[in-house]
């Protein structure tokens, strides 16, 4: 056992302290059992709520893994549904646009057309069907849907052992009351990385990196002479969930004249919230923060099982890791943030959107090397630092669920 | 959510000296241009832009914030896209000393979209 009392990872006796397995990242089989016993079971994001705000507003989205194509709509009786995008009449994809707004959804091949309740309204030519076709019986297949904050989950199985809100627990408590609604600007990026959707989201999932694969960025505002790896503030293990808190602590760190204008440092302090966001996230009671520190940042959380949100106080990130095989990953990342109103807030928002395109292109740089090094099979182990706590804890939490 | 306007034409009269940036494709509208600006340019033709704008990068936007961001005229609107492009191009000059990320990804697998506004449908 390690002999210093201050580790983290020795708060969580439960998850050992030992090297973990390396295995899960190149095999191929495992991989096939964490789409039936984990992605097949679980909450998973979809979307998110502002895309399906108003009746008829939808958006569609693949879940590889299960090689299935999700529409969720918001019925004109308001309610939120999801369906296997997928006519019923010959099997033909439904809605072919990301997303939208319409009056119901009528297939492109021979114009079978659904309501956006997912009932079968027309039937082309509907007397010369034969025996057993039954319209009240061919709506669109069903899909659990859900939604929290300002996200929509969804879970691909007939029946979901939890609601999403059980599933989400003491996590979800806590952060439900974030003010989402404040950023609704977005950019989305999007990447397919030939890697496992596991060493794409270890590389989110630790700050351990920064002095070293970030030395060119980002790392001059969280690193100082005396903390060359920077600090930690807090790793919190939620059931399956996590939360990483991490500060800025580098009181000598001189933002550039660019980023100077950036952040309008002649309006407002570094690190200030924005004003028209109101209060700043990191003051708020719960869900962040929970060192409670002056200098807090940002907190990165982890959604189980392909989620990450992180919180800054005037913008979030969410990070979406959609796995297609045991070596290749969809990633969607976007940047949410206030609706710029002056000049200054318009380039803000184009240099942090650049700023974070290319630290993102730094944590990718990594991914595809390591795959294919790892598929060598010559790592069988990997020995956990103490702030990798958050990849010990979500690599011993989804092998227990491979071995129920 | 702001209007997107040509890169060619011309800039504010005031800042008349940046209008050969333009010309040269240095105000383009849409994320991806700049993108493909910066990755094939050299790496002096990118910091002569940076040190070209840096002088006059606070007055112009300082200048801008007077006008309503959705209704800024051409000549405003392509000067705001100038300042864009120095957000592309300044990692390039104040971290990696090359037109792309050091050791990055490969930044045009990468796909960044426009800015998009959550709205009602």
């Amino acid at each position: 056992m390690p002999g210093n009392a201050k580790l983290l990872t020795l708060q969580y006796p439960e998850l050992g302290t030992g090297p973990v397995s390396a295995e899960p990242y190149y095999d191929p089989e495992i991989f096939d059992q964490e789409v039936e016993k984990v992605f097949r079971k679980s909450w998973i994001f979809a979307g998110e709520l502002q895309e399906v705000a108003n009746p008829g507003q939808f958006f569609v989205r693949k879940f590889p893994f299960a090689k299935t194509s999700v529409l969720v709509v918001r019925g004109q009786d308001g309610e939120l549904r999801a369906f296997h995008n997928v006519c019923t009449h010959r099997g033909n994809k439904l809605e072919w646009k990301e997303g939208g707004k319409c009056k119901g959804f009528a297939c492109n091949f021979h114009g079978w057309t659904f309501d956006t309740q997912g009932e079968l309204i027309r039937a082309t030519a509907e007397e010369d069907y034969l025996d057993g076709f039954d319209k009240s019986k061919l709506g669109l297949p069903p899909v659990h849907v859900s939604t929290w904050g300002n996200f929509v989950f969804i879970n691909l199985d007939e029946h979901p052992a939890q609601t999403l809100r059980e599933f989400l627990g003491e996590w979800g408590e806590g952060t439900e009351a974030f003010p989402w609604a404040n950023f609704p600007c977005y950019t989305r990026y999007t990447a397919e990385v030939n890697a496992n959707w596991k060493i794409v989201m270890d590389a989110f999932l630790e700050t351990f990196h920064f002095g070293h694969l970030h030395k060119r960025t980002v790392a001059s505002a969280f690193t100082t002479a005396e903390h060359p790896l920077g600090k930690m503030h807090a790793a919190q293990c939620l059931g399956v969930h996590g939360r990483l808190s991490t500060p800025g602590i580098n009181p000598d760190f001189m933002p550039t004249p660019v980023m100077a204008e950036a952040l309008n440092l002649a309006g407002r302090e570094v690190g200030e919230g924005d004003a028209a966001a109101g209060p700043r996230v990191g003051d708020l009671a719960a869900g962040v923060n929970p060192s409670n520190v002056e200098d807090w940042v940002t907190d990165m959380n982890m959604v189980f099982p392909n989620l990450m949100i992180q919180v800054f106080d005037n913008l979030y990130l969410s990070y979406s890791f959609m796995p297609v095989s045991f070596e290749k990953t969809v990633l969607e990342l976007r940047y949410h943030h206030a609706a710029p109103k002056t000049a200054h807030d318009a380039f803000g928002v184009e240099v942090q959107a650049c700023d974070f395109r290319d630290i993102f292109l730094e944590d990718l740089g990594t991914n595809e090397k390591t795959q294919e090094a790892l598929n060598a099979r010559v790592i069988k182990e990997f020995h956990l630092h103490d702030w990798e706590l958050m990849v010990r804890h979500w690599h011993i939490t989804l092998g227990r669920m491979l071995a129920e | 959510m702001y209007q997107k306007v040509s890169g060619q034409g011309p800039v504010p009269a005031q800042f008349a000296e940046l209008q050969r940036w333009a010309d040269t494709g240095w105000a383009e509208p849409q994320r991806n241009d700049r993108t493909e600006k910066r990755l094939t340019s050299t790496f002096a033709e990118i910091r002569d832009f940076y040190d070209a704008m840096l002088p006059r990068l606070g007055e112009s936007l300082g200048w801008l914030d007077q006008f309503d961001l959705d209704a800024l005229n051409d000549e405003q609107a392509r000067l705001l896209q100038l300042t864009f492009m120095v957000g592309e191009v300044r990692n390039a000059v104040e971290s990696f000393g090359q037109p792309d990320v050091v050791d990055g990804w490969d930044t045009r697998r990468f796909i960044v979209d426009e800015p998009l506004v959550a709205t009602d449908g």
